[in-house]
């Protein structure tokens, strides 16, 4: 079971960082949010932690492993990520696509065997893009092609999945499922998970724990009902809010009231 | 792309000049006419030339460019009292702009036969004011020619292949100064009757058609372009060692004096051992 | 997808193709003899020598160029990551174009015009290459990379031309035609020598083009390099393109056409379509070279009018087609 650090990560773009000391942990088998505004850094961080980015100075570790010194195949079998949905440019069929996330498990000129079409097979039905498995991703809907790229990082069979802003594009019904559906890997295959997310209600909601940038920095960090305040809400988004916590869930909800800056009008 | 760009730069039409007088300084825009300058004894007159004309050593003539791509100022700036271009080489555009500064320039059609040959020399004589001189070499390179066309009479024909390009392979019809030399030389131009002056042909159907000799136009090093034949022994040319190769130096200038050299070359390639 | 039907369909026109080629030629032999031929190749015959020394490898030129020619194209579209990219985007063609005139202006043929062509192209791609060094191979810097340098090279190819004599002008530019009866250019055997590895390499490089072809970041996602690999696929390809313009000359739309036909067919897994294209493209240009070679018998037209007229007509079927083209 794997678990992620960050340590002091400092990081950004010709050398201008976009996100400074940041120091988080995810436990294993947890669901690990990263919330915060546009601009506050969370795809830069998302990027150090898939290696795309090195960072100026810090580390990520994976299982204890400095990210940057694992091998680009092994890391691909420990961790799978999820960039932000995006165009293919080929018509490839949903289970070609699917599949290539198995090429870190096979060298290049060994064919595929039974194990990994079995796993593709189970991932697609569990997933319920079993019925597309031979339509062309190009003609897919948003929530199914959502799934589909999902798929790709899960039958890499990773000990982590980290997903850049998995709801986006998404109505409220596939959010909630696909999002019910990482609470079920964690839960039952021991899967740790990091989401970079927008909303707050479902960050709180589904998140074992978050951490809240603000402008580079972690501003907070904890367990949601920690993290989700009002008082952070105001600092960090600039906006008023009310927060109450659920009795049986134990979880927060947030009632946006407004923009904290005085309007003509009223609060 | 680059194929569009080439198809424009090489047309010219003809055009008429006005000159009373000989010309004392005159510009020769192509090397035929500058050789056929010098067949007149008319080359103390040269002021210009391009860098593909044939030139003395030590020569005080000015180069002017290439055929294809004149300096337009450098022309005028010889103050010609007329510029001599031919349809062959020389642009229209080039053409053009030099009557545009008002330059006498006297234009000759491109010629594949030797009548035109022998016509636009007469032209250039008049011109210079020496055509008796034109007239004299004309009529002895007629009689030479006719002295050469008696002399292979009597003897058979033989089929030639006349060879002008390796990759593609391209061959001459007898509507081209190729075809003529032949003709005269007593021989049969094996793709003779084709449509197109200068076609693309297969290799099988040189095999097929199995000329008797082979003569091979080039501008490369000796022997490279006969080497293709050597691999098909089974070709009569082959058996008998007659895979010739000629300069496209000397085979491809259309003045008169020249045409009668590479004739008695083309002579020496098909009828060897005859005098 | 139709699984191994594909393929079977290819072979056997294939076989049909071949057949064709040895039976249809530049000159009309009786079908009697060309039988013969085949049967009793020992000889000087002219049948023999016709079958045996011209079609035959005139046959199996067409094949090897017209597949390498396919492939690259497949290559070249996946690491571009764009369907109208073909073996020719990167200015390979032009250096290739740029040797041949050279060596044409130098009086040159034969085995020395091929080697001095062949590095153009190798010297143009290696610029291209280079350049985009500096930008960690970026995708939008290796196609501008050489769409510079086609434009460059053509100037320079201009500028020859505009001094050479019309003469060479007409023999270079009768050369980039392109032509697969080139009976002076590398022996079949060096050909397929130099050839045969390359193609391997690519086809054994088939399911690292699928995830180049997903982007950069999807490829580091999953394990490889993305630099290195672009660099390894662009660069044996244009070495396979450099070779196929040193021998054919520039035969265009083959690599630009093949694989936009087979991806319907085969899939776009490159594990099938590298394979698909690579048949199809070698059906194609020999059919292709065949149709040159017989339309004005004995004359031949240059093969490129025949690729160019068919990709044309391809292409206009394509988009008409009711269905709204996959990729854009």
């Amino acid at each position: 079971m794997t678990g992620l650090t960050a340590e002091r990560i400092r990081a950004g773009y010709q050398d201008r960082p976009v996100v400074d000391d940041v120091s988080f942990e995810v436990e294993p088998r947890s669901i690990f949010g990263l919330i915060g505004p546009n601009g506050s850094g969370k795809t830069t961080l998302f990027k150090c932690m898939c290696g795309l980015l090195r960072p100026f100075s810090g580390t990520i570790r994976l299982g204890g492993e400095d990210v940057s010194r694992i091998p680009r195949r092994r890391l691909a079998r420990m961790a799978a990520f999820i960039p932000q949905v995006h165009a293919v440019t080929f018509p490839y069929t949903v289970e070609e696509y699917v599949l290539m996330g198995r090429y870190p498990h096979r060298g290049r000129l060994s064919a595929f065997t039974r194990e990994d079409h079995a796993i593709v097979d189970e991932t697609m039905e569990m997933l319920r893009i079993d019925h597309v498995r031979r339509q062309r991703i190009q003609r897919l809907s948003g929530g199914e092609m959502q799934r589909v790229f999902l798929a790709c990082g899960l039958v890499q069979r990773p000990e982590i999945l980290l997903m850049d802003e998995p709801t986006a594009h998404l109505d409220i019904g596939h959010q909630v499922r696909l999002l019910t559906m990482l609470r079920t890997l964690s839960a039952e295959r021991g899967l740790t998970v990091l989401v970079t997310l927008h909303d707050l209600n479902l960050a709180g909601l589904y998140c074992t724990s978050l951490a809240l940038l603000d402008r580079g920095r972690i501003h907070a960090r904890g367990t949601p009902g920690e993290v989700i305040t009002r008082d952070t809400i105001e600092h960090v988004y600039g906006l008023r809010s009310q927060v109450a916590c659920d009795p049986y869930l134990n979880r927060p909800h947030v009632y946006f009231l407004g923009s904290c800056e005085r309007e003509n009008g009223e609060s | 792309m680059i194929l569009a760009l080439l198809a424009l730069a090489l047309s010219a039409w003809p055009a008429s000049a006005g000159q009373d007088s000989t010309p004392g300084r005159i510009v020769s825009l192509a090397p035929s006419i500058t050789r056929e300058l010098s067949d007149l004894g008319a080359q103390d007159l040269l002021v210009g030339a391009t860098t593909h004309c044939p030139l003395p050593a030590g020569t005080s003539v000015r180069i002017v460019g290439s055929p294809g791509r004149i300096s337009i100022e450098r022309v005028y700036a010889l103050k010609p009292d007329i510029v001599l271009a031919s349809t062959d080489c020389n642009s229209r555009a080039d053409v053009a702009a030099l009557k545009g500064l008002g330059c006498a320039i006297h234009v000759f059609a491109g010629c594949e036969t030797l009548a035109c040959m022998c016509t636009s020399f007469r032209e250039l004589g008049d011109l210079l004011g020496r055509s008796d001189r034109a007239d004299a070499i004309v009529k002895d390179v007629q009689a030479r020619i006719r002295a050469i066309e008696s002399g292979v009479r009597a003897t058979h024909r033989p089929k030639v292949f006349w060879q002008v390009g390796a990759s593609p392979l391209v061959t001459a019809s007898d509507a081209t100064f190729a075809g003529e030399f032949l003709r005269r030389a007593g021989a049969v131009n094996v793709f003779g009757d084709a449509r197109m002056r200068y076609p693309r042909v297969n290799a099988e159907e040189v095999l097929r058609r199995d000329p008797d000799v082979i003569i091979v136009v080039s501008r490369m090093e000796p022997g490279s372009g006969s080497t293709l034949w050597e691999r098909y022994p089974g070709m009569s040319a082959v058996r008998s060692g007659r895979v010739h190769e000629l300069s496209a130096d000397l085979v491809c200038q259309p003045t008169p004096a020249m045409f009668l050299k590479a004739l008695e070359a083309v002579v020496a390639a098909v009828h060897p051992g005859e005098p | 997808m139709r699984g191994p039907a594909t393929f079977l369909a290819l072979a056997a026109l294939l076989a049909v193709t071949a057949a064709l080629g040895v039976f249809l030629g530049g000159s009309a032999l009786p079908a009697r003899d060309i039988v013969d031929a085949l049967l009793h190749p020992g000889g000087d015959g002219m049948a023999q020598t016709v079958v045996w020394q011209l079609r035959i490898p005139r046959v199996l030129r067409a094949l090897v160029v017209g597949s390498s020619l396919a492939g690259c194209g497949v290559v070249f579209q996946a690491v571009l990551r764009n369907p109208l990219a073909e073996p020719y985007t990167l200015g390979v063609s032009a250096g290739g174009a740029l040797g041949a005139a050279i060596a044409i202006m130098a009086g040159l043929s034969g085995i020395p015009m091929v080697a001095l062509c062949f590095a153009g192209c190798f010297l143009s791609i290696s610029a291209v290459l280079a350049m985009s060094t500096f930008r960690d191979f970026s995708t939008s810097t290796i196609i501008l990379s050489g769409v510079v340098l086609s434009f460059l090279l053509s100037s320079v190819i201009m500028f020859i031309f505009s001094v050479a004599s019309s003469r060479e002008v007409h023999a270079s530019v009768l050369w980039l035609m392109g032509s697969l009866g080139g009976t002076d250019a590398l022996s079949l055997p060096a050909l397929l020598a130099a050839m045969l590895p390359l193609l391997f390499g690519l086809l054994a490089l088939a399911r690292d083009m699928n995830l180049i072809s997903l982007g950069d970041e999807k490829a580091h996602l999953l394990g490889l390099s993305p630099g290195a690999l672009k660099l390894l696929l662009l660069g044996l390809a244009s070495l396979v393109t450099g070779l196929c313009v040193a021998v054919a000359g520039i035969i265009g739309f083959v690599g630009l056409i093949v694989p936009h036909a087979m991806r319907p067919m085969a899939g776009a897994d490159h594990q099938r379509l590298m394979p698909a294209a690579m048949l199809a493209g070698g059906v194609f240009l020999l059919l292709s070279d065949t149709l040159a070679q017989v339309v004005l018998r004995p004359y031949e037209l240059p093969v490129g009018v025949i690729t160019g007229i068919a990709g044309g007509v391809f292409f206009l079927a394509y988009l008409l087609r009711s269905s709204p083209p996959e990729v854009i």
